[in-house]
Parts: structure tokens; sequence; C-alpha cells
């Protein structure tokens, strides 16, 4: 039989007691060795210095004073900024916390925020978390084509950019990276391939604040044909570090060619009006990742495909999807849909406004 | 080690392991003297520096200022004492502005300094006029609603040290009867009372025609001038009484090594904070929700190899919130915010007991 540690300094007390002030909030954890690695891994991203963030959690001293913040922050559920329940699919590069986690922190928090040794804090960077991108240099850099300034009265901005890529013949992209001119005032961007003559679609790629490049599976691939250039939305925002400052920006997109033969990604879009949104699939596919585009705040996103057979296969499920943060959700492992799936979007919201707005699900699939 | 509000568990081992006949030593704010560390750092709240100090517990009359150096009951009155913690240290009979943490000299006088003891904030929360004990949300104000009589409801409000405050300083008013419309979001009063402070100023007290038992009974106070007024729900079962006592257990947490039976053991802490929800004892919830969170987390170590897995990780971190939620809010005396907590509480509770078979 296993003792809990709590509950041997509960023993401590005599019994039986009345009520206790405060109740037993002592924390056996410390910043260095129990709390910076957490943060390290799933917080780090953003929370470093010259961050996106307003405040590094990755020093003793600038993070403690945060202490009630932070756990009311992570009781909520609105940091780390994960969305995704885990009971609706499983992906890639999850920021979620894990229980012990949340216990770690809000114990911590409560606990009298403590120090510790400084010697138990893990080797600097070890945990930071995965900013994925190839290992190889891009095959082509485009700067954005005019310094974006965001004037020092204003305090968020969404920026539009088109790139010219100037390619004379079609080729696949394996990996497309947003690089942010000033990381402490952009918050996310999204990326458009616009064939000549066309307009906009779908977006092929979605970057927040933190998130490395994106990187698509081995042998898939985002076809970028000649003549087509890059549209890409910046959503600006500055912390209360930088009110009252002007802001330049001249962000950049890498871009990554397939070296090889690559089946090339479409974008299915699924549209939910008051609440829900029903999309036929026409062929057999193969799902890689979701973006769900979130116009206002929701309780909860979820989309299901009801397979031919009638069977219903949840895809993913967002709780509280917060629009400030549109991100992309890659799938662990690819799941296979047959033609003549509906694909189920539905949304849920104590607020009959959210509800009416124009919400969207892009499914990044190949055909099978 | 380090406990912030001084947790009487740790207090009592302090007070256990003297050394030479004192309390070891901690660190305190000089400032929010609630706020303490077993090592060196810096204030959560203001950021000075921690000082030295020596805590102990002393078993006090929640109603007379006489206490003990353990349990019985008070000389006066014969109410059971409470435990309380207390600064230790030294001063002169003489100069009260000596106050030194080692036993010694007065710098001035040369006298032999005095061991001496005082309070210290938050540490005693226990009611003093039989009544239901809540912190407002300030952290600073705490307040105690007792209903003595028939159709008689009172609030007596204190100070961070549990010391009565003036009632003439406060307004209130009590609910009976309220409608919450789930489109605006809005409550509305549908039947109160003011809450007008007795003529010595001792307590907001409120008449509660037909107020059966039990009762329950929502109090709206205002702190501070313009400020909000603060809610805090309160059910009384039966009449107050000055010698009731509220009786509260924390025994030893024991941890079963099957999944499946702290599973269950989880669903009875589950039932227990239910039971205390349903009986408005707010404050006692704390307990069976962080032992319903503890064995949560031995749980997690046998998540991969549960029937499914992402459903049984989702529930314990769903629980863990809940649990420290329903803690949070349990301390602040607000039904609607504890509700919510508890919903998420159930829901995960739910999803346990299916994971492992078992029914609730």
């Amino acid at each position: 039989m296993k003792r809990s540690v709590i509950a041997a300094a509960l023993a401590l007390a005599a019994a039986p007691v009345t009520l206790e002030a405060h109740k037993p909030t002592k924390t056996r954890f410390t910043y260095h060795r129990d709390v910076l690695p957490i943060f390290e891994s799933r917080c780090g991203s953003c929370h470093h210095e010259g961050g996106v963030a307003p405040m590094s959690l990755l020093g003793y001293k600038q993070t403690f004073p945060w202490a009630v913040s932070i756990k009311n922050q992570v009781l909520s559920l609105s940091m780390p900024p994960w969305f995704a329940d885990e009971r609706y699919g499983v992906f890639r590069h999850s920021s979620a916390l894990t229980a012990t986690e949340v216990n770690t922190i809000v114990d911590w928090c409560l606990g009298g925020t403590p120090e510790g040794n400084p010697g138990d804090a893990p080797a600097r960077g070890a945990g930071v978390a995965s900013r994925e991108r190839p290992e190889d240099a891009p095959d082509m850099v485009l700067e954005l084509p005019e310094t974006f300034v965001l004037e020092a009265d204003r305090g968020e901005a969404r920026h539009e950019a088109r790139l010219e890529v100037g390619l004379r013949r079609d080729r696949l992209l394996r990996s497309i990276e947003f690089r942010p001119g000033r990381p402490n005032a952009v918050r996310s961007a999204l990326l458009f391939v616009v064939p000549k003559g066309s307009k906009p679609g779908a977006p092929a790629a979605s970057w927040v604040a933190g998130e490395g490049a994106e990187v698509w599976p081995e042998g898939r691939g985002v076809r970028l044909p000649a003549g087509a250039s890059l549209l890409v939305r910046i959503h600006y925002k500055k912390t209360w570090l930088d009110e009252g400052k002007e802001i330049r920006d001249r962000s950049a997109v890498a871009l990554y060619f397939s070296k090889g033969k690559a089946k090339p990604i479409e974008s299915l879009v699924v549209e939910a009006r008051g609440g829900v949104g029903v999309y036929p699939l026409p062929r057999d596919v193969e799902l890689l990742s979701l973006l769900p585009k979130v116009e206002a705040p929701l309780d909860l996103l979820l989309a299901e495909a009801v397979l031919p057979d009638g069977t219903t296969l949840p895809l993913i499920g967002l709780r509280g999807p917060d629009p400030a943060w549109p991100r992309t959700y890659r799938l662990e492992e690819p799941i296979l849909l047959p033609k003549g799936s509906r694909l189920r979007l539905t949304l849920t919201s104590t607020d009959e406004a959210s509800l009416s707005a124009a919400h969207t699900l892009v499914l990044n699939v190949v055909r099978d | 080690m380090v406990t912030t509000w001084l947790p009487l568990g740790w207090i009592v081992a302090a007070a256990l392991s003297q050394v030479d006949g004192r309390p070891e030593l901690i660190w305190t704010c000089p400032v929010h003297r609630e706020e303490t560390s077993t090592v060196a750092g810096l204030c959560a709240r203001c950021g000075r520096p921690l000082v030295r100090a020596r805590v102990t517990v002393i078993w006090s009359c929640p109603l007379h200022a006489l206490s003990e150096p353990g349990p019985g009951k008070c000389r006066v009155c014969g109410r059971d004492l409470h435990p309380v913690s207390h600064e230790v240290f030294f001063v002169c009979p003489m100069h009260s502005e000596v106050r030194e943490l080692e036993p010694g000299f007065c710098r001035l006088c040369r006298m032999a300094l005095v061991s001496s003891t005082g309070p210290r904030p938050h540490q005693d929360h226990n009611p003093k006029h039989g009544g239901i004990f809540f912190m407002a949300p300030d952290a600073w104000h705490h307040l105690e609603g007792t209903y003595p009589e028939d159709g008689v409801f009172r609030v007596h409000l204190y100070d961070d040290f549990s010391q009565p405050l003036s009632a003439k300083a406060f307004k209130g008013r009590v609910v009976l009867n309220e409608s919450f419309d789930p489109v605006t979001r809005e409550t509305r009063e549908l039947l109160a009372y003011p809450l007008l402070p007795s003529r010595d100023g001792s307590y907001l007290e409120a008449r509660v025609p037909n107020g059966s038992l039990p009762l329950e009974i929502a109090a709206k106070i205002q702190f501070e001038k313009d400020g909000p007024f603060e809610r805090f729900d309160f059910v009384f079962a039966h009449l107050s009484t000055s010698s009731e006592t509220v009786p509260q257990t924390v025994g030893d947490l024991v941890v079963p090594e099957e999944p499946e039976a702290v599973a269950a053991a989880i669903i009875e802490r589950g039932g227990r904070v239910k039971s205390l929800l349903a009986r408005g004892a707010f404050n006692e919830i704390y307990v069976p929700a962080l032992e319903a969170k503890d064995l949560a987390l031995a749980l997690e170590a046998h998540v991969s190899s549960a029937p499914n897995p992402a459903s049984l990780a989702w529930a314990l971190k769903e629980l863990v919130r809940a649990a420290w939620l329903l803690d949070d809010y349990g301390d602040l005396g607000n039904k609607e915010q504890l509700l919510l907590a508890y919903d998420r509480f159930e829901e995960a509770s739910e999803r346990i007991a299916s994971t492992y078979g078992l029914t609730r």
C-alpha cells in the first residue's frame, strides 16, 4: 500500500481536528526541479525573453509574481492555448498539460512558489517545445514586400501581404515556414497559395507564436503552380511592454521544395452556419491535419466523419477554441476516410451570436 | 519544503521538531505573514525578501482569548479548543519594541528576554458563534453566517486575524428567492431583506419570515464603499448554537495498488463532495476533493493499460483541475461557482467509473 505525501503531512496534524484555515496547501515542488521543466516544454516557446508572451516563465524571479495568474490560467484551460480534447483525436506537438503537470503547477503556485536549488534545473533549452523545421536550408526565402508598421497608438492589427514566388514550373512544397520579424508582436499567420489569375482559397498552412515550420509527412506536399503567389495574413498584437511604441515588422516565408515525387495535398472546407455543417466526401481520402478557423469564441467544436456503414468516427474536438489561435492540428497517424463518408461539423455555444459567425474547418487531405 | 497560508499539519510537524525547546525556524514575509517558506526567497505577493520566524501551534477557544499548549476545553465556556498557528519570539518585559528570534538579553536594558507568541493571519477559520465561516474574495475580510433562532439570520465580520469588525462599516442583504435568465445570464432577486447592523455593531441581522429549516440563504455583502456586493451561500440544517463546533477530520490517505480500487476510491470521494455540496458545507469540500485529486494522480500511472487511455487521461486531468477549483471556491462560499466546478468533477468521475466498469 502506498501513502501519498500530502497524506503524510496531514497525518501530522492531531486528528480529529477542526477546520484548518486555508487548508494544507504546502508544496513539495520547487521551481527549478519540478516547475521549470514543465514551463520549458509547454510554455517556453512563447514565454521566453523577447517572446510573444509578455513575461518569461524561464526564470524564477520573472515567474513567481505571476503565480496567481498562472494558477487561474491553467485551471481555466486558457493556457497553454491548446484546445484539442484528447478524447477525440491524438495530435503531434501537443502542448496540453498532463494531470500531473497541472497539479505540479497549481500546487506550486498555491504552496508558496519556492525557488529550490538552481542546480536542480534541467540543462538550458533541453526541454523547450519542439520547433519542427527541416534540417536543410530552404530553397527560397521571401520577405514581406514592405515593412509593416503598427503605430504607437494601436495595440493590434491584421495585415495582408502578397509574396511573388516567380516559379516557371509547378513545384510541390514539402515544408513552409513563417518567420516572424518581430516575434514579440506577431501572434499568428495564415498562408495561402494563390494560382495566377485566381482568388485565395483555403489556407495551405498556418503558424501561431511558438511554432516552427509546417512540415508535411514524407511523400506529401502542397502544390505551388508556376506563376502562383503566396498570400500571408498576419495578426499583430502588442503586449503591454510595447504599449505606446511603434512596431516595425518584416516577416518572411521560407519554402522547401519536394525532392522527389509526392502526393499533392488538397484542402476540403466544411462551413458551419448556425452551428452545423456537413460535407459529403466525393472520393477516398487520407486525412493529415485539420485547421479550425473559429471566428468567435465557442464552447465546443466537434468534427466527426459518418462513414458509409453508419459508424461515427471522431476527428477533432476543441474545447473553448479561441479565434486568436488559428492552429493546425496535425494527426499523429493519418486517417483513411472512404468515399461516401459525411464530414459533420458541430459547434456549441451558449451565445447564439457566436454560432451565427462563419466558422470553417479546413481538412488537409490527399487522395487515397 | 515550503508552505503558504501555514498549513496546520506542517506547523504541528515544526512544533514537534523543536530545537533546544524552540520551534523550528521558517522564512516569512515581513508584511504578508501568511506567506512562508522553509528556504530563503522572496514574497510571492510583494517580492520583499523573506525574514526568519518561529511558529508553533497553540489551542485556543474560538470565543475567549484563552489558549493552552494542547487540545482541551475552554476553562470559561467549556468549548473545544481549536488549533491556531502562532509566531514564537522573545521580548523584553520592559521594552515592547525589542523582539528577537532567540532568547537572550534586551539590547536596551540587558533584562532577560521572555518567550511570547503572537497570532498570524488566516490561521483561524473556525466559527465563533456556531455558524458557517467563509473568506471574502479580497482574502482579507472574513465572515460567519449564523441562524441562531427561527427567522433571524446574522452575519459576523472579521479581519484576516479573525478579529471581529464592526458591522456598522458594512452593507448587505439576504436573498431567499431569485430567478436566473439563461439567455441574458442575469439573476433577478425575487425575495430579499436588508441586513442591518445591530445596535452594538457586533453583527448584521436580517429578519427572515417563514425561514423554516433547512434554510438556504444567500448573503450579499459590500465590504468597501462603492465596491461590489459579494455573494455567500449558506445552508442551515439546524439552528446555530454557540457551543457547536464543526467536526472535520482529515485522515491519512491510503492509495490502493489496483487501479479499479483507486477508481472506486475516487468515486467514493465524489459522493462525499456531492453530499457536502448538497448540505451547504462548502468549506469542508476541500478534504474529499483534494483526496480525489491525489487518487487521480496515482491513477495516472495506469493510463496506458486502461481500456481507453485517451479518455482516462482526459478524465484525470479534468478531475485534478476541478478538485483545485472546488478547493478554491469552497473557501469563498459561492454556490454557483462550486456547482460549475462540481459539474466538471462529476463528468470526470463518470468517465473514470465507466473506464473501470464501476457504477456510481
